[in-house]
């Protein structure tokens, strides 16, 4: 058996490596760059033309600047009931949140530990609920709702919300409760604790990841959802934010750039927020097998 | 401390039957070593103890008092998990404090029951730590901790060793014989593994396909044992088993293997061999340590040495404390075992004795032990 001369064993891992490394460099940080491009571009767009006035955004086109201006939000929070629409996307937001959250956690605690057999066709119904897209579900949904008194009310909205938050919360929290042992439940029981109380005490905590993103996913669908306020909801009290948007397109004959702009960065910023503040936690709910 | 009974306990999964008529005794106090090989039941059984699965037929005891119908927390018993189940949001203190917490104990109480068992484990220092932060050992330790705070009348351990290293084993085999010494509880210990029975256990019941094999002392099983199954499973190097007749010839009694020659048995010596019928096909059931060197014991009329075979060495394993060679002979493949050093390779042809009155003799066909 023939063995290669040392020196040239040496060579040829470190040229090759120097190839890759450059290769790598270009590829990757060039591909992270033009993503980012992408992503923030738009936002950048946004909160500038947000503090430009209509001749710097329309004529000039500037991309920096020249003239900063809060006449845009002045406009915004006279013209409109901006603040209230707020209101009301944040509460149902929340609320639809703490009830998905709730529900789905519960639901999708007794779909891992109990029913075995029959457990796997309730979570798979519940992922194929979700996929149905809104557009097929909105007319009986409407009719429904219009039989029960619930059309142009918070709660007829909540409840069309929560068609599409549940299933994709029990689907989340499913796969998040699959991940914790089923000893250390059993390790309560034995020291005690009720099955209420192995969900609350053990199992829920150790799945406080999951409940974030999940909060968080659920948080922001309700949040951007059109569709469903746009069919549900015909006065202007009872609007959400995304109704308010689209009425300041006007139709798209007339769009007020400016105040468009300022309404889109005043319903970008408590999102964005809210990530900062979970960040940590939405990490942790994405990497699988970090419970213990 | 309490007593602990299964009277005709059966369990079935499905179509198949994981534990049948399991019957047996732990008395106050004792602790007993469950063992058996893999999906023979064990755990399950104990899993029964502890209330996390049904008992499908028969009853279980504990104190006098029929637990089948009662909840895991009314039954007053504490198990400790393979995978030690911490609560991992939880410090060592929580972890402790959780059962008393379940138990509505006064927090003075509980303090004070949570100290004494750190102590005993040697965990003060890491009451506000997380599992995350400790060691396998420790872990084990707090799972133990756990379990004692309550006090109960029963402890359980699902093979607690066997996710710690070789030597940390030897030393919590010894923590927890130390534990039930000082406690004085009945424990009853799962465990895949011969030697932590044999050596942690007072009492060993054997499992084998949900049945029940042989319940003893570690000696008894391992001088007596009831069947072949059980002569094979308690000891190691596992002992030999060698298939043949025994006859009689000239008024000698002789072990005749399935190949080669007839092998003499000292008068008296073997007294199971006596038991058999001429022709019937037996298992001579011979541990590695008692075949020894010839030299030494008694001779025929003839003057030839009982029980002596001529082996040919085919590998020789080398521990320190002894030799183990395993080597070819007329019956088939054996090993042997000899305390100290011995100076052999593969390939050298030694003669050896069988020392037939530490040798067990088991029918072929139902593989039970004969006198």
């Amino acid at each position: 058996m023939t063995t290669l001369p040392l020196p040239a064993q040496k060579q040829l891992p470190r040229r090759n490596r120097k190839k890759t490394s450059a290769f790598y460099f270009v590829t990757v940080y060039g591909g992270v760059l033009l993503l980012l491009f992408l992503v923030l571009f738009p936002f950048y767009w946004m909160v500038t033309a947000s503090i430009k006035n209509f001749r710097e955004i329309s004529i000039e086109r500037t991309l920096i600047p020249r003239e900063v201006t809060p006449k845009n939000y002045i406009d915004l929070f006279e013209q409109t009931s901006i603040l209230w629409h707020l209101f009301n996307t944040a509460w149902i937001s929340c609320f639809v949140t703490l009830v998905t959250v709730i529900l789905a956690s519960m639901s999708a605690y007794v779909l891992t530990r109990f029913l075995t057999p029959a457990a796997e066709w309730v979570a798979r119904i519940s992922l194929y609920a979700y996929m149905v897209p809104s557009i097929v579900l909105i007319i009986p949904f409407y009719i429904g709702l219009r039989m029960a008194g619930l059309v142009n009310t918070h709660a007829g909205l909540i409840l069309s919300y929560l068609s599409f938050t549940l299933p994709l919360g029990i689907w989340m929290m499913r796969a998040c409760f699959q991940t914790i042992p089923k000893t250390m439940e059993e390790a309560a029981v034995v020291d005690g604790a009720n099955r209420f109380e192995a969900f609350f005490l053990i199992a829920l905590p150790q799945a406080l990841p999951g409940v974030v993103s999940t909060s968080i996913f659920v948080f922001i669908l309700c949040w951007g959802e059109y569709l469903y306020p746009v069919v549900l909801i015909n006065s202007d009290k009872l609007r959400t934010i995304t109704i308010t948007l689209d009425a300041l397109t006007g139709g798209g004959q007339n769009i007020k750039f400016g105040l468009l702009m300022a309404a889109s960065t005043v319903a970008t910023v408590p999102i964005l927020l809210i990530f900062l503040v979970l960040q940590k936690h939405l990490v942790r709910g994405f990497a699988a097998g970090g419970y213990e | 401390m309490a007593q602990v009974v299964f009277s005709s306990v059966g369990k079935d999964f499905g179509r198949d039957a994981v534990l049948r008529d399991v019957e047996f005794e732990v008395p106050a106090g004792r602790f007993v070593a469950l063992i058996g090989p893999s999906g023979c039941g064990k755990s399950t059984l104990l899993r029964m103890i502890a209330g996390l699965e049904h008992i499908d037929y028969g009853e279980i005891y504990i104190d006098g008092n029929a637990v089948n119908d009662l909840a895991p927390k009314d039954r007053d018993v504490a198990m400790v998990f393979q995978n030690y189940a911490l609560y991992p949001h939880m410090t060592v203190a929580e972890n402790m404090l959780f059962t008393l917490r379940m138990a509505r104990r006064t927090r003075a109480e509980s303090n004070d029951r949570m100290w004494e068992a750190a102590r005993i484990l040697g965990l003060e220092d890491l009451l506000d730590r997380y599992p995350r932060h400790l060691s396998g050992g420790q872990r084990q330790r707090v799972a133990m901790g756990r379990a004692i705070v309550r006090n109960p009348k029963v402890f359980l351990f699902d093979e607690p060793l066997s996710n710690l290293d070789a030597k940390l084993r030897v030393q919590m085999r010894a923590e927890i014989k130390r534990l039930h010494q000082r406690l004085g509880a009945t424990m009853i210990f799962v465990t895949h593994d011969q030697v932590e029975a044999m050596t942690m256990a007072e009492q060993v019941i054997i499992l084998r396909e949900g049945r029940i094999e042989q319940v003893g002392t570690p000696l008894e099983l391992y001088d007596r044992p009831a069947n072949v199954f059980v002569a094979g499973f308690i000891g190691s190097p596992a002992m030999n088993l060698m298939g043949g007749t025994f006859e009689r010839a000239r008024g000698q009694l002789c072990f005749n293997p399935q190949s080669g020659s007839p092998i003499p048995i000292p008068p008296g010596a073997l007294p199971g061999a006596d038991k058999t019928i001429p022709g019937q096909k037996c298992l001579l059931g011979i541990r590695p340590e008692h075949i020894t060197l010839p030299g030494s014991g008694p001779d025929s009329e003839d003057g030839e040495p009982f029980g002596e075979i001529p082996v040919d060495v085919v590998l020789v394993e080398v521990t320190g404390l002894d030799t183990h060679i395993v080597a070819s002979a007329p019956s088939g493949e054996i090993t042997i075992l000899i305390r100290g050093r011995f100076d052999t390779v593969a390939g050298d042809r030694l003669q050896f004795r069988l020392n037939f009155s530490l040798a067990h003799v088991f029918d072929a066909e139902t593989g039970e032990r004969m006198g």
